[in-house]
């Protein structure tokens, strides 16, 4: 029972990213991160699979390239996504046109692709960060969702963007959609939890924390659930402890 | 049967004619082709008729044969469901039987595949409803079994709703056609809470 499900998993894995093994076997660092995200699937213009020009021209480019996504960043937190133009970030990034379209062919959505997969990174580095220095496995996890959470909220281009165009954003977090974003987080379970649990128990644990903080995150009662540390560990107590014993039954004795 | 009821039957006879036929339509052409006019030939009725039961026209109309889908979705699911008296099986067969009722689908599908930027927001609308309509049958359920004291019965309705929602649309690394891999899904992530000493 137990190797049939890790079985699937892990057969559920390599077909659906193809670079999670890379991912895997080296620490949480950007471009390995950035490589392993996932295609977002269906037909939305937005993907997060093809990248638009190497970050790693030169020196000169890497500068004019950061100007840019801080400066997409800065008018996504003024206007969303839909208002926002290439003028707009033009303009905010103190670039000429020529140059936006230079370095991004494809435009804002390639842009924001970028962001998006910067700011994943970000977020993976601060919560193994965050775990590194937790007292024990709960008040890793406890530690873990409130940093999540605390990141979604505080990002406040993502709020304005959920604000002014939410009909943009929400549907990245169903279907398939969703089934990619759990795959490439459950891919780094073990960076996180690794310090406690086998990688199996890992991968299962993160994904499931990281789809009560996204589904909380999305639906609109929701938001409030995890405004503090109290509430998040007090969830913690009552729903993952449990949960997590219950789980450790199937799936060997791992180091609690 | 009165005046009164044969009446009200007839509006839902019609009414009925037309969500079926704007489903038909929409697997043929897609959301965004669909037009009232052509609702109405095929139902054979006037577009005056239509506006009639859909004031909001085909905004309406579209959101409407959603929310329909997704009710016969959800009386199947409790249809299925209500042979199994334990809560456990319920979660569990209810969730293998909910995700296969998706997959089977045909238009959802091929909606989802052709035009998901018109259909997926109108599905998250949708979404709240169906977690409502999932945190109230929770509800029922837990009068059933054995809860730990000091858990708010709400509390854990509402994330058993979310979850089971987010499981069957998006199971992730999860194979729910596997019965033993959601039977640990379920004893864990789950009904663990109810075991839980609040």
């Amino acid at each position: 029972m137990v190797s049939n499900q890790a079985a699937s998993t892990k057969k559920k894995y390599s077909t659906n990213s193809d670079h999670s093994d890379d991912a895997l076997d080296d620490s949480v660092s950007g471009d390995n991160l950035a490589n392993s995200l996932p295609n977002f699937g269906l037909n939305l213009s937005f993907s997060l699979g093809t990248k638009a020009v190497p970050v790693t021209e030169s020196n000169l480019e890497g500068t004019t390239y950061d100007k840019i996504t801080e400066g997409t960043f800065e008018c996504l937190a003024k206007f969303g996504y839909s208002k926002t133009s290439m003028d707009d970030i033009a303009k905010q990034a103190k670039c000429s046109r020529a140059t936006l379209y230079r370095l991004f062919p494809n435009g804002k959505d390639a842009i924001v692709t970028e962001l998006v997969k910067k700011a994943v990174t970000d977020i993976f580095v601060l919560l193994k960060e965050v775990a590194e220095t937790a007292d024990d496995l709960y008040d890793a996890i406890s530690k873990t969702m409130a940093a999540a959470t605390y990141h979604l909220n505080q990002n406040v281009a993502l709020q304005k963007v959920i604000e002014c165009d939410p009909d943009f954003i929400l549907p990245l977090l169903v279907f398939e959609n969703m089934d990619s974003v759990l795959l490439t987080i459950s891919n780094f379970g073990s960076e996180v939890f690794g310090k406690w649990l086998d990688e199996d128990i890992s991968k299962v644990l993160i994904e499931w924390l990281a789809r009560i903080v996204l589904t909380y995150f999305s639906s609109p009662k929701g938001q409030l659930k995890f405004n503090d540390a109290n509430a998040i560990s007090e969830f913690v107590d009552i729903f993952i402890r449990p949960g997590l014993s219950e789980m450790t039954k199937f799936q060997g004795i791992p180091k609690i | 049967m009165n005046k009164q009821s044969l009446r009200s039957q007839e509006l839902n006879d019609t009414k009925a004619k037309i969500l079926r036929s704007a489903l038909n339509l929409v697997a043929q052409v897609g959301i965004s082709k669909v037009t009232i006019e052509e609702v109405a030939t095929i139902c054979d009725i006037s577009r005056m008729t239509i506006y009639r039961y859909f004031p909001g026209g085909k905004e309406q109309l579209i959101a409407d044969v959603i929310a329909h889908e997704a009710f016969n979705w959800l009386e199947e699911l409790m249809e299925y469901v209500s042979q199994y008296n334990d809560f456990e099986d319920v979660a569990v067969y209810g969730i293998m039987f909910a995700r296969t009722k998706l997959l089977e689908h045909k238009v959802l599908n091929k909606v989802l595949d052709e035009e998901p930027e018109v259909l997926l927001p109108m599905l998250t609308i949708e979404a709240n409803r169906v977690i409502a309509f999932i945190h109230l049958y929770v509800v029922t359920q837990l009068f059933k079994v054995k809860m730990a004291k000091g858990l708010d019965a709400d509390e854990v309705a509402e994330y058993l709703a979310h979850m089971l929602l987010s499981v069957i649309v998006s199971p992730g690394s999860w194979d729910l056609t596997d019965e033993s891999a959601v039977r640990i899904l379920v004893k864990s992530q789950f009904l663990a809470v109810l075991s839980s000493v609040g």
